[in-house]
């Protein structure tokens, strides 16, 4: 992957990420009910940033 | 066996630890073999991030506001999908320059200002005081009550407000002798505290497992999991609606959501003591590569457990007479786990001291630099010019400033 389009993804990671943490997609999780017993929108927030570290740490180069 | 004297000499015993490690740390450093030159570490010196204010206050604003308290560190983990580009090219402007502080590296971007530098000093000076005293409230706070067990006894019936004083002024004169003494010893022309760095990283592990600590034994040990726990907690309509709060607008909503992830974003990168572990005590720029996936699950990691000790302890104190900030303490005495109480004193401690200890040595750098020095150089009559090592007088100064900074505080 050149320094390039590694940059580029990281761009987009951010920009998924302000996304994924704001209105309106924030709303669709703000409801009662439990998911594995743990409040929805509080599974949706950890699930969700969880996912961005795991892809952060996908992108970055390990040598 | 929690009496004042044993966890004062706990205290001692961790601070005297955390001397020893950093006095190890800069002996390798000048035999020019740095223990602290991994990835890892300067993941966990990132995490000076949180403070006290995390480790007690998230559960407090928890237990009024739900996930409200998320973006403070969600706003970061979004900033650092950035660092790869903007990170490093800091990083590389500041090597280049030399860098020595925030101020310094704004000024330097406009002309090497002295003017605008000088005023950059200011304003972190006089914006981060009151955030020092608070730090050291915390730890004098904690330390008020720890001593009450077994009674959970909230400081403010104690009304013991002389002695409360007198443990945030011990506290403060201590962290400036630390201060000075690895971050003043000597000169470096690269402003590297290498034993510094070492001591943040090992107290940034220490506050995280405290943290972990209560918060498996609340989730676990006072109740049967985290669904037990969710459910008994919905089971009581004012504790249910906390889990949906950003509708009711009692987070300030989505609003207030957004603009507390943008504050989070700024703030770590423009904190004068994230500025200082990130771009001045950085070794090398490889370590980034780490930092971008590590320091981001450290802070998704201490705040796994905050929300279930936020309700933990609203349903363990119902009648609101135990401050939520006190939670992660109050819940280990109200149990009866004297070991985890104190651990959990140690782990403030921990996320207090990091927190004061690198914000003074970055102010206390930036005002030497770009406060006192420009003056100093301007009046003619002292001809400071003439004189070939300023060395003495610049410790002198940071020394001075150190020892002032926390006494404000």
């Amino acid at each position: 992957m050149s320094d390039e389009t590694r940059s580029q993804r990281f761009v987009a990671l951010c920009m998924l990420g302000l996304l994924l943490f704001n209105y309106p997609i924030l709303a669709l999780f703000n409801v009662s009910g439990t998911f594995f017993g743990i409040p929805i929108l509080y599974a949706y927030i950890f699930i969700a940033w969880a996912a961005l570290i795991a892809l952060m740490a996908l992108v970055v180069d390990r040598d | 066996m929690l009496q004042g004297p044993v966890i004062i000499f706990t205290s001692f015993a961790y601070l005297g630890l955390l001397f020893a490690i950093a006095y190890y740390a800069d002996q390798r450093a000048d035999a020019g073999r740095p223990i602290i030159a991994n990835g890892y570490i300067y993941s966990l010196s990132l995490a000076v991030y949180a403070t006290a204010w995390t480790f007690y206050g998230s559960v407090g604003r928890a237990a009024s506001d739900g996930v409200g308290f998320l973006p403070i560190y969600i706003g970061p983990t979004l900033m650092i999908a950035l660092w790869w580009v903007v990170m490093r090219k800091i990083l590389r402007i500041s090597k280049q320059n030399r860098i020595t502080s925030l101020a310094d590296f704004i000024a330097s971007r406009y002309g090497k200002s002295a003017l605008l530098g000088g005023i950059v000093t200011v304003i972190a000076v006089v914006g981060i005081l009151p955030y020092i005293s608070l730090q050291l409230k915390a730890v004098s706070t904690s330390y008020s009550i720890l001593v009450q067990y077994p009674e959970v006894v909230m400081p403010a019936q104690l009304g013991a407000q002389t002695m409360r004083e007198d443990t945030a002024l011990w506290v403060a004169l201590i962290l400036a002798a630390f201060t000075i003494a690895f971050g003043t010893r000597h000169l470096d022309a690269a402003e590297h505290h290498q034993g510094m760095v070492a001591a943040i990283a090992f107290e940034s592990l220490v506050k995280l497992l405290a943290f972990l600590a209560v918060g498996v034994f609340v989730t676990f040990g006072i109740y049967h999991g985290f669904g037990d726990l969710f459910s008994r907690a919905a089971a009581q309509p004012k504790l249910a609606a906390m889990m949906t709060p950003l509708e009711g607008g009692v987070a300030g909503g989505y609003a207030g959501w957004v603009w507390l992830t943008i504050l989070s974003m700024m703030a770590i990168m423009f904190l004068p003591r994230q500025f200082q572990v990130a771009v001045i005590e950085n070794l090398d720029e490889k370590h980034l590569k780490k930092a971008i996936w590590v320091f981001p699950v450290y802070m998704l990691a201490i705040n796994v457990f905050v929300l279930p000790i936020a309700f933990g302890g609203l349903l363990r104190f119902p009648d609101g007479g135990v401050d939520a900030d006190t939670f992660v303490l109050t819940l280990p005495m109200a149990e009866k786990q004297e070991l985890l109480a104190l651990l959990v004193f140690i782990g403030g401690l921990s996320a207090a001291t990091g927190m004061v200890i690198v914000e003074t040595i970055a102010l206390s750098t930036m005002v030497c630099n770009d406060l006192v020095m420009p003056v100093l150089l301007r009046l003619r009559s002292l001809r400071l010019t003439e004189r070939p090592d300023l060395t003495q007088l610049l410790l002198a100064i940071r020394r001075g400033a150190t020892v002032l900074i926390l006494l404000l505080g």
